[in-house]
């Protein structure tokens, strides 16, 4: 009897004081291979002693990586992530949780369980994503469990289940992901006209639409015209062309190297897709200090005002890009269905973000201005000083040209 | 009879001295300095070098931003500031003590002079200091993590330069007698005349780093004038011609610099190919209306050195666009924007991000987006060396020596001031004041500005008073 009161005490004082653990498959939300989770790009396969099967995923720039989303209820979790870097200076990934992004550096030669405490508030569905910033950072496994833990806490064989996916959300049930992109061949020649293209402009002969001081030079394929600062600026009547709920812009760069535009501190004005009537869909890339390359989807209105609404933002560094070169840059949209897609991507590689549908699909431009400000803003010259080339516009949107 | 042995006694001993002046006060002054300056040498500086602010009790100190004990501050009002208000006192009294202070400063500089030759914003004297920048005392050592650390010196806020100065006159002071600071002094000249680029102009930061608007000529904070004067007084202290040829270059890179007609003036900062470019988020290419007034006058100034009235020549229609282009209030915006002349301001979030706008009604408070008035000496200079001819302008500056009854006329007027010195020092010899400098938040501090300003009221009054 003393035994059983003893036991009892016992049991109760554990329970009291949280020692009783849950079962441990209870704390598992989740438990994949990276390159099972949600919508990855960029990943590439590396054979390493101690990875789950042999083999584990490599992380390039930040246009890789692994996104997608967890349905979970309110209380404290820990994402982890089985990681391994490299000897030298490829140590450094970004984490993404609800948005929310985290550099960490990963331990050299070592497997490490790093561990991202966060909370949720109220029952919802949290996209998480593992993003490359140092090409050959390698990943293996992410989990996510309830409880804060931190890093060397759990080792992610501690972790049961090979793998667990009773919180993954299928891609579709998303309401917004944002995850890296790639094409899959960058264009190395002058552009076709196919029957998709509604704009084709190559600047070897004679151009109409060019304002403010410019003039032509060499091109990346044959000419190509500079926009110079302060107010060169190429604009395009889109009235007439026949762009709908997809489309895709895109044209070769290159800013003069001089200014160093890819890692200035400046503000320098892309693309302005200004909407027919001045309200509707409207699309902006410029590339600023707080935003980096930025692509905002609005409804009319500037990006740069705090209380723009609707509003989809893609981002990416240019820190890396050769200020000699010549680069490649794309927009694309894709406004048909429950979902509406964006692309923005340099060079082949960049960023992508679907969400439940938020504009009109009845997409139409009255222009499409490359290279300064907006017409019409009253906002001082954000100059490019630099030239563009093979300019095309289609009305299909990047889709069927993406790497998988 | 007895009294007018003792005066002439008096005179004897102390000839110039002016038995009009109030001797009391003299003597007082005179003490005045050796207190301040023995607190300063004894119990503020650290390896012979200083920071801009300390606590009374010296329990914490800042530079620009707060320092740690064992770092000093390069750029006005640190340490080079302080080695020139112990050679001012130097100047005045002829007492070694205080050149024995501005030695310990030049030996300071020396200390942390870059391998590269320059320095940057900050010495530090603690051994994780030996790593983080590679000290040109360092170059010869055996452990590499002495050479691995900064390289990279800067011209901005006067660093370099002032350093440079300091040397040069200590190294004059000291009749070139002292190899380690003539060598350094020399080191250093050498890096700035490495450091202009073929086309004249100087970075704000050198080596250059191959990224960022640091490698960019800048005109801001007044950081080619500054190069510029630096090569004018080496010119003149040690008579190589490449300095001169230095200062003609830098001449000849503000003439291709000036901006096209009907903005005839200059942009804060260029890049490579001579463009007004961007440098931080609030500072955006344009017309600079700001740091132009500084280059009209550093092109007086090197057309006065040079005796070459092509300098002059860009003057007229700068002149020109001040008139065109002030705003309704009488003021100037600091830039313009290129072909519209229209003037350009940035809004803030929280001072992170900035919006480039034609908008003055939201101005961030931490940078001086509209200032200043008309170049009016700089026009004055112009039309009467227009009027006399170069060098007929140029000797009719000269300073003319003083009589002694002016030096006498002068130190009386000082006696003001130099009680009110003498009153806010304490017993210790410290300027304890609540405003004066960086870290000021209304407490009682320690700022060497301060110290360098009653110093320099105490030293040139007790040089007049003394007829030097």
């Amino acid at each position: 009897m003393r035994l059983l009161v003893l036991f009892a005490v016992v049991t109760a004082v554990m329970v009291g004081v949280g020692c009783v653990a849950e079962a441990p498959e209870a704390r598992v939300v989740l438990k994949v291979e990276i390159q099972n989770y949600g919508q990855t790009s960029g990943l590439t396969p590396v054979q390493l002693p101690d990875a789950s099967g042999g083999y584990a995923m490599a992380l390039g720039s930040e246009t890789t990586g692994a996104a997608g989303g967890v349905k979970l209820a309110p209380g404290e979790y820990t994402l982890l992530v089985r990681a391994w870097a490299p000897d030298g200076d490829q140590d450094g990934f970004f984490v993404e949780i609800a948005g929310k992004r985290e550099r960490r550096t990963a331990p050299q030669e070592t497997w490490t369980a790093m561990a991202y405490n966060f909370k949720v508030e109220r029952p919802e569905v949290v996209t998480i994503a593992i993003v490359g910033q140092e090409p050959g950072l390698v990943v293996d496994q992410i989990a996510v469990v309830r409880g804060m833990y931190r890093t060397g806490e759990l080792k992610m064989s501690d972790v049961p289940g090979e793998t667990a996916a009773e919180g993954q959300v299928g891609l579709a049930d998303l309401p917004r992901l944002k995850s890296a992109c790639a094409l899959r061949a960058l264009p190395d020649a002058p552009f076709e006209k196919d029957a998709n293209t509604v704009m084709l402009e190559s600047f070897d002969g004679n151009v109409t639409g060019a304002v403010g001081d410019h003039w032509q030079v060499e091109g990346k394929f044959g000419r190509a015209l500079y926009l110079a600062m302060p107010d060169g600026r190429f604009d395009v009547d889109a009235s007439g062309l026949k762009l709908g709920p997809t489309g895709t812009i895109e044209f070769w760069v290159r800013p003069r190297p001089g200014q160093r535009l890819w890692h200035d501190q400046g503000w320098h004005y892309f693309l302005h897709c200004k909407p027919a009537g001045g309200e509707g869909f409207q699309l902006d890339l410029s590339k600023h200090w707080k935003t980096n390359l930025g692509l905002t989807a609005s409804l009319g209105g500037k990006p740069f005002e705090k209380d723009l609404h609707p509003r989809e933002d893609l981002q990416m560094s240019t820190n890396s890009l050769d200020l000699e070169a010549w680069h490649h840059m794309l927009v694309s949209w894709d406004l048909t269905g429950e979902k509406q897609h964006l692309w923005l991507m340099v060079d082949g590689q960049g960023v992508q973000v679907f969400f439940n549908k938020t504009f009109d699909p009845g997409v139409r431009f009255s222009k499409i201005e490359i290279g300064n400000t907006p017409s019409g803003w009253n906002v001082p010259y954000l100059h490019i000083d630099g030239a563009i080339d093979e300019l095309r516009i289609s009305n299909v949107s990047v889709a069927d040209r993406l790497a998988q | 009879m007895r009294k007018h042995i003792v005066v002439l006694a008096a005179i004897a001993v102390f000839p110039g001295t002016s038995w009009a002046l109030d001797q009391a006060l003299l003597k007082a002054a005179e003490e005045a300095m050796h207190k301040g300056v023995h607190y300063f040498r004894t119990e503020v500086a650290y390896g012979g070098g200083y920071l801009g602010t300390y606590l009374p009790d010296l329990s914490d100190q800042w530079g620009e931003g707060h320092a740690t004990r064992t770092q000093n501050w390069i750029q006005p009002p640190g340490s080079p500031s302080v080695g020139f208000a112990f050679l001012r006192a130097w100047e005045a009294t002829g007492d070694k003590f205080y050149l024995d202070g501005a030695k310990e400063v030049a030996d300071a500089l020396v200390y942390g002079q870059l391998e590269c030759g320059g320095w940057y914003y900050i010495v530090d004297h603690a051994p994780e200091g030996a790593k983080r920048y590679y000290y040109r005392h360092n170059k010869d050592s055996d452990d590499e993590s002495l050479k691995s650390g900064r390289n990279q010196a800067t011209f901005d806020d006067n660093v370099t330069q002032h350093a440079t100065r300091l040397l040069m006159a200590v190294d004059q002071a000291l009749g070139e007698k002292d190899a380690a600071i003539h060598d350094a002094t020399l080191y250093a000249l050498d890096f700035m005349l490495r450091a202009q680029h073929e086309s004249g102009g100087w970075s704000q930061r050198y080596p250059l780093s191959g990224r960022g608007y640091g490698d960019f000529f800048t005109f801001n904070d007044n950081t080619i004038r500054d190069c510029t004067d630096v090569m004018m007084i080496a010119y003149r202290t040690y008579g190589d011609e490449r300095y001169a040829d230095a200062v003609r270059k830098c001449g000849d890179f503000i003439i291709k610099a000036q901006l096209p007609e009907p903005q005839a003036i200059w942009g804060q900062q260029y890049d490579f190919d001579l463009k007004p470019a961007w440098a931080r988020r609030f500072e955006p290419p344009g017309a600079c209306a700001g740091e132009s007034r500084g280059v009209l006058s550093l092109l007086v100034q090197i057309a006065l050195f040079t005796g070459d009235a092509k300098y002059l020549e860009p003057i007229p229609k700068a002149l020109d666009w001040y008139k065109r282009s002030a705003l309704p209030n009488g003021r100037w915006a600091r830039f313009y924007e290129l072909k519209t002349n229209r003037p350009l301001y940035l809004t803030s979030d929280n001072r992170t991000s900035y919006w480039l706008t034609y908008d003055d009604s939201d101005l961030p408070d931490h940078y001086g987006f509209q200032s200043g008035s008309y170049p009016t000496s700089v026009e004055n200079a112009y039309n009467e060396i227009m009027q006399q001819g170069l060098e007929a302008y140029a000797k009719s500056r000269e300073p003319e020596p003083m009589t002694p009854e002016q030096k006498v006329a002068r130190a009386e007027a000082m006696e003001t001031n130099v009680r009110q010195a003498l009153k806010e020092q304490d017993e210790m010899g410290r300027w304890i004041t609540t405003t004066g400098g960086y870290g000021a938040d209304g407490g009682a501090k320690i700022f060497t500005r301060v110290f360098q300003d009653r110093m320099r009221v105490l030293s040139e009054y007790v040089r007049l008073a003394r007829g030097r």
